[in-house]
């Protein structure tokens, strides 16, 4: 081979193989849609780098090689895809993307042989969960649970998160997470499920007094890739 | 004759040119992680090698660095990258918009590429055991 040659292969590999890619496909797509969706993907990468480097998990994607999300809120299914936390004991534990869980309320109320009313469940972006569900998982199922608002925050995203809070958890002492350190080892909410908000709007943290009391974490992160 | 000392410098400087006018990011990603070597031509194999395990794993495009980052964390069941991020629709949404989902970003197709680049990198490898070694001890 000549130097001449080499350099010749190489330019004709980058000419016909590395052109720009072809633009998206949901261009006809509400913009409001895919853009809070890429946000949730965001965070998800955030929650999963936290997850490995900081609590020491490996992570790996089931049931599918493409990462799912869902235009809408739907129960487990375990045909879905689902990211398992696993550790050298196997699963411990599954992340899961816009599902919807069981209430407090409903659990307290005592009459679990019924099908839940239409506010004794609610919708979570992120959650981590026990492992091996199906349907709607209770609420002292839950480990983790994750928000995230690719809008302007506002008192009304408050008294949403405040509500579901509630519906996760009573006002405790603090009692320990399953989580060793991130995002948080106690939280004074029994059961101890993690609850943190992600926004784009740095005017998130105007509204974090109030989780420091009911143990919700507000994160103010902007698509920075 | 055997490429000499200054041309395996010309072609690895030739390959890096390409590589920084096709993808910065990607350029600014091996600058980091290539091992130096003194020897010009392990370091271009080496080069080659690390292009290609980016370049197996990436995307492109905004919402393609997402998937970029989610598969520095989470692996395949098989052990792999995730191939691309879907929005599934609801049943109403599918009707209007005639799709079942959306790829959010997805993995371009590079497997030409790769094999291309796999082609040139054996066909360097052989150049080299042909030539015999020189000094192959990475730079401190």
């Amino acid at each position: 081979m000549t130097r001449r040659e080499v350099r010749r292969r190489i330019t004709d590999l980058f000419r016909r193989h590395m052109t720009a890619p072809a633009s998206t496909s949901f261009d006809i797509l509400p913009r409001a849609l895919t853009s809070g969706k890429v946000y949730e993907a965001y965070v998800l990468a955030l929650v999963s780098r936290e997850l490995v480097n900081s609590e020491g998990y490996q992570l790996r994607l089931v049931n599918s090689d493409f990462l799912p999300l869902q235009s809408t809120p739907l129960p487990i299914d375990r045909r879905r895809p689902r990211v398992e936390l696993r550790t050298s004991m196997g699963c411990v534990a599954e992340m899961w993307t816009d599902i919807e869980f069981l209430s407090l309320s409903y659990s307290m109320r005592g009459l679990t042989s019924l099908a839940p009313g239409r506010g004794e469940y609610h919708e979570l972006d992120i959650a981590v969960v026990d492992p091996g569900l199906s349907g709607r998982p209770a609420h002292d199922r839950i480990w983790l649970a994750a928000e995230c608002k690719n809008t302007g925050y506002h008192k009304g995203l408050l008294k949403e998160i405040l509500g579901v809070r509630r519906e996760l958890s009573l006002l405790q002492d603090p009692q320990r997470t399953k989580f060793r350190k991130w995002p948080r080892d106690t939280v004074p909410a029994k059961p101890s499920s993690c609850l943190i908000v992600y926004s784009t709007d740095a005017g998130v943290l105007q509204y974090a007094r109030p989780g420091e009391v009911f143990g919700i974490d507000f994160r103010h992160e902007e698509i920075t890739l | 004759m055997a490429l000499s000392r200054e041309d395996w410098i010309d072609i690895t400087r030739h390959l890096q040119q390409h590589v920084h006018d096709a993808d910065p990011e990607v350029f600014e990603l091996l600058a980091r992680h290539v091992e130096r070597w003194n020897d010009p031509r392990r370091y271009l194999v080496e080069y080659i090698d690390v292009l290609i395990k980016v370049m197996s794993e990436r995307s492109s495009g905004s919402h393609g660095r997402i998937l970029n980052e989610l598969n520095n964390w989470v692996r395949t069941a098989e052990g792999g990258p995730i191939r691309g991020i879907r929005l599934a629709l609801s049943p109403a949404e599918q009707e209007l918009y005639r799709r079942e989902y959306v790829d959010l970003a997805s993995l371009p197709d590079r497997s030409a590429f790769i094999g291309g680049l796999r082609e040139l990198r054996n066909d360097l490898m052989r150049e080299i055991e042909e030539a015999g070694d020189q000094d192959d001890t990475p730079r401190g």
